[in-house]
């Protein structure tokens, strides 16, 4: 019975839901925004169980702000910057280049560049995130061999290159060709995988405040604009993409390699909410 | 090994006035293993390497020293309070349970 | 104390040994569904196996998550003759709330049949 009414539920939403579509399709110049519309409304969006605020205050009263000061005080990650900025004046590579030949001493005028990041490359075709885009360049401007994801030297780079953006609000396109790799990103983030059957939004979107065992469910805000950082658990510094696999790994899902497609994509989505956040590299979590 | 073990960084405040009493933060590179962690590829439990001493001079006197245990963790971050009564060599020492020593020194110059 | 517990077995051997399979057959019913409670409350509260104070509020655990119901009184509610929806519960909860973050403990093979009874064998001692 409930399940009928349900699905009564649905046909008139979707009904609803295709006038809208047409209407919009009617009055737009285009018809790329409507089909976009359609491929949104595939996703229920969950609503949080507690405002930003009432989290906040949770969090301050579980943790207090033991990271933030040690952050402050001396954050192991610090090594890595000294390094990323050496990194980037050393010349490698067939042609004789460093990061400083083109982008000044120091790479300083890639100043404001992550903030950009992830973002659309026609070239790939997909989403370019920031890490890829420094392998991409020493490739084919340097002539030089990618650095290894989650090395040392790969870290140090990405790190000391996205730190000159650093209290620069992130701002993500999503217009154009890379709507649609958005929208995957989205589905990534809303869907339910694993042998455990979470999806990232169900304890980070609608259970954020609460707590699995003894550890408080972060909320999702300011979830990308502190990496790569140092994270106690690990004892090291590591990126965003090796913390999805983690939480992956702690889901039982299937765990895509790093900058794979769908890490990519998941990567996009979770920065382009996070818009307007001030880049803060290094991060120190836990 | 870890990269970069027994890289240290020592902050002093920027201006410091003679007879007021400083924030020294000293932060060290070091994996601090506590000898009861299992290495996933080998199987193997990770044999202990910590620092256990740690001796700080000021101008040659031994002013402060500390005896740590496996229980500090990774890249440990120390701070102390001094009073900077004179212009010398501030010297830190730490010393971890295989031999390894990890020193520097900064100049406390109080204006 | 030993020895006059070895003394009483030996002679109350043959009545203990009736009582016991007069109490054996009485429990017959019950037991046949019934699983071991004390198995049921490592499955609980290992991490590797069922895992329920991740979420649940449970007695004797230190620092239990506080996601899902207090399962303690969230038991008051069911009676022996629920045991199925209990179960059901454990085993796929979704049947009950389409949208639970409860993983589906039964259909993802995540414990056994067994498991899941000797579990609901453990929920059902936290009634009073």
């Amino acid at each position: 019975m409930i399940k009928k009414i349900s699905n009564l539920r649905k046909f008139f939403a979707c009904a609803a839901l295709i006038l809208a579509v047409t209407w919009l399709h009617a009055f737009s110049p285009g018809g790329a925004r409507a089909a976009d519309n359609k491929a949104a409304a595939t996703i229920e969006e969950l609503t949080p169980s507690m405002s930003y605020k009432e989290y906040h205050k949770r969090y301050e009263a579980y943790y207090g702000d033991t990271t933030a000061r040690m952050a402050e005080e001396g954050n192991p990650a610090d090594f890595l910057l000294d390094d990323g900025k050496d990194l980037a004046n050393k010349v490698e590579g067939s042609k004789g280049k460093s990061c400083a030949s083109c982008h000044g001493k120091d790479a300083l005028k890639l100043k404001g560049a992550a903030t950009t990041y992830p973002r659309y490359d026609a070239r790939l075709p997909g989403i370019m995130t920031f890490a890829l885009q420094i392998n991409t360049c020493r490739q084919k401007q340097m002539g030089a061999r990618p650095l290894k994801y989650e090395s040392y030297d790969q870290l140090a780079l990405t790190m000391y290159i996205k730190s000159l953006s650093n209290g620069m609000p992130i701002k993500v396109s999503i217009d154009g060709p890379a709507r649609p790799f958005f929208e995957k990103g989205k589905i990534a983030y809303y869907k339910r995988q694993g042998q455990l059957n979470f999806s990232c939004a169900i304890c980070h979107v609608q259970y954020a405040g609460y707590k699995a065992r003894s550890n408080l469910i972060s909320n999702n805000k300011h979830h990308a604009d502190h990496w790569p950082s140092y994270r106690l658990k690990w004892g090291k510094t590591g990126s965003l993409q090796r913390r999805f696999r983690g939480c992956l790994k702690n889901m039982r899902a299937k765990r895509p390699p790093l900058q794979s497609e769908m890490l990519r994509n998941l990567e996009f989505y979770l920065t382009y909410i996070n818009n307007g956040d001030l880049i803060q590299v290094p991060g120190m979590r836990m | 090994m870890p990269h970069g073990i027994g890289r240290i960084k020592i902050r002093l405040p920027r201006a410091i006035r003679k007879g007021q009493v400083i924030a020294v933060k000293t932060l060290i590179i070091h994996p601090m293993e506590t000898g009861f962690r299992k290495d996933k590829a080998t199987k193997r439990k990770v044999p202990a390497f910590y620092i256990d001493d740690v001796s700080v001079y000021y101008g040659g006197t031994l002013i402060s020293r500390a005896k740590w245990t496996m229980a500090v963790s990774a890249n440990p971050f120390m701070s102390f309070y001094v009073k900077a009564d004179k212009e010398a060599p501030l010297r830190i020492v730490w010393k971890d349970i295989k031999g390894g020593v990890y020193e520097k020194t900064v100049q406390v110059k109080p204006r | 104390m030993a020895m006059d517990r070895g003394n009483g077995r030996g002679k109350a051997g043959p009545w203990a040994a009736v009582a016991v399979i007069v109490f054996m057959i009485a429990a017959l019913p019950l037991s046949a569904q019934a699983g071991n409670a004390k198995k049921g409350e490592k499955i609980a509260k290992t991490r590797k196996l069922g895992n329920c104070v991740a979420c649940h509020y449970l007695p004797n655990v230190e620092s239990p998550g506080d996601i899902g119901p207090n399962l303690v009184e969230a038991m008051q509610e069911y009676t022996m003759a629920d045991r199925k929806d209990v179960v059901q519960w454990i085993r796929d909860a979704r049947k009950f709330n389409p949208g639970t973050i409860m993983p589906p403990f039964g259909t993802n093979k995540i414990l056994t049949p067994k498991q899941i009874d000797d579990l609901v064998t453990y929920l059902y001692t936290l009634k009073k």
